[in-house]
């Protein structure tokens, strides 16, 4: 069986709540009460991640940490076309594990940003918002470019990659940060795209429509 | 100096977005003069541009669903029909006709040269015919490029260009594979210039539309006035990409 440590809230959950439901995996959740309760943190969750971080995966007693770790197991465990994260092809999936690190690297800024605006967290963030900025400027680039070429998304033309997923989330939920998608018009046009996707699933902040 | 929010520059007509960025049962954010805009197409192909807020609660209508003939507010449901705003439909309220005042505002919106255009106010004193008011007049063929945002005011990326351009570009950013010379104003949003390839020596003439979002934020639209041949297409699109993206990176930097 397997087992999300999970948080309702948290857009690193909410990327594999959304890519179970699409893979149509079964899982139970494990709510771990991370505002106010801080529960991450705790003796009995640091056990099961010493970085005390969301989400951990626990499948048949088999446990790994970090969404995009976790993205790779259950693509590569579950999907049978393997058209999510295709093992076979060293080109794709060196270009998938490039935009993993970048999803990394949203949750470092947009993430972060979010965090301070609602859950008070205290860090720097004129600098969360202003790299979570340079970060959306590359990927607008990047899907304009894509588009051009009939591209779809991130790393794929015509079916979306876990890239795609692990990307999305904070990237929807930024403006809960105050970080504005207006001046990027390819992120909100490839976030349309991403809804459509068969099983998709929503979670509080993140519609099903609209840009 | 003026601002860009200067009442009478809600007159004019401004490129906002490319048409092919429109696409089916999209609904595009944008801004123009401080005002928000919510801009889509009904299945039909007419294009709206709306203020982008509900008249119930002001929710921004772009986080709403495009239906392919109304909009459907995202918070209570509240349908607007294309063209004409109004409120077709109170999902509290199923049997009562919505009333007239509910109604979104719209502003007159057209496409040619492949953007979307849009002006916020009529002109009262001169209602001059549409096409009077652009600079292109002749049939042309032209290729709109990627629209660049830039975090800097209209009339500080104007002045660069029209000032520094043309002697500060290479210095900027050496490895630039073209310039631009010959810069010249049509009005305070639209510049015409040369771009030189420096490899082949080739030049064109472009338009560079400057589209203020606010007071410090501008869309620059560069046009192209010629088109470009599928098999380098790709290569020229980001060739001018680097060019703009170079000019915004100094605008920004330098925003004094
Ligand atoms: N690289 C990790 C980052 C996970 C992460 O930052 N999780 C947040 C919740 S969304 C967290 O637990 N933060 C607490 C902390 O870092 O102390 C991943 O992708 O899973
Ligand atoms: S705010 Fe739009 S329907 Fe209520």
């Amino acid at each position: 069986m397997i087992k999300l440590y999970d948080y309702e809230l948290s857009g690193n959950c909410y990327k594999l709540r959304l890519f179970l439901n699409i893979l149509n995996v079964d899982y139970d959740r494990i709510p771990v009460d991370f505002y106010p309760g801080r529960e991450h943190k705790s003796d009995w969750f640091l056990q099961i991640n010493p970085l005390g971080q969301l989400p951990v995966l626990d499948h048949d007693g088999f446990v790994l940490r970090d969404a995009q770790a976790i993205l790779t197991y259950l693509a590569a465990k579950f999907d049978a076309s393997h058209k999510w994260y295709p093992t076979g092809d060293a080109e794709i999936l060196g270009k998938i594990n490039m935009w993993l690190s970048f999803a990394d690297s949203i949750t470092a800024t947009a993430s972060a940003a979010r965090l301070h605006d609602g859950l008070f967290y205290q860090l720097d963030i004129e600098a969360a918002r202003t790299n979570a900025h340079s970060l959306f400027r590359v990927l607008d680039e990047h899907l304009w470019f894509a588009e051009e070429q009939r591209q779809a998304w991130i790393c794929t033309d015509k079916h979306p990659t876990i890239a795609d997923i692990a990307c999305f989330p904070y990237i929807m939920l930024s403006e809960e940060g105050g970080i504005s998608r207006m001046a990027y018009p390819a992120i909100c046009r490839w976030t349309d795209r991403l809804r459509e996707i068969p099983n998709f699933i929503a979670m509080s902040g993140i519609f099903e429509s609209g840009s | 100096m003026t601002s860009v929010l200067d009442q009478s520059f809600r007159g004019w007509w401004f490129p906002v977005v490319r048409s092919q960025e429109i696409g089916l049962r999209h609904i595009h954010r944008s801004q123009l003069l401080n005002q928000e805009l919510a801009i889509w197409r009904d299945d039909g192909g007419q294009i709206n541009a709306w203020e982008n807020r509900c008249p119930h609660r002001g929710t921004r209508l772009s986080i709403g669903l495009n239906t392919g003939a109304e909009i459907k507010c995202q918070y209570h449901g509240w349908r607007y029909a294309s063209q004409s705003g109004q409120c077709t439909f109170i999902p509290a309220h199923p049997n009562m006709e919505p009333s007239p005042r509910y109604c979104v505002n719209t502003y007159e919106c057209i496409e040619k040269y492949g953007y979307v255009w849009v002006r916020l106010e009529k002109d009262k004193d001169k209602d001059e015919d549409i096409e009077s008011l652009f600079v292109l007049t002749e049939k042309l063929s032209l290729t709109t490029l990627r629209s660049v945002y830039t975090m800097a005011s209209t009339t500080r990326i104007r002045d660069w260009l029209i000032n520094n351009c043309e002697s500060q570009l290479k210095v900027n950013s050496p490895s630039l594979d073209c310039s631009l010379t010959g810069i010249q104003q049509h009005h305070s949003f639209c510049l015409e210039a040369l771009s030189i390839n420096n490899q082949t020596e080739k030049s064109v003439t472009m338009f560079i539309y400057l589209h203020p979002l606010t007071d410090d934020a501008t869309v620059i639209h560069p046009l192209l006035n010629a088109s470009i041949s599928p098999e380098i297409r790709l290569d020229e699109l980001r060739r001018y990409n680097r060019l703009f993206g170079t000019i915004r990176d100094v605008c920004e930097t330098d925003n004094v």
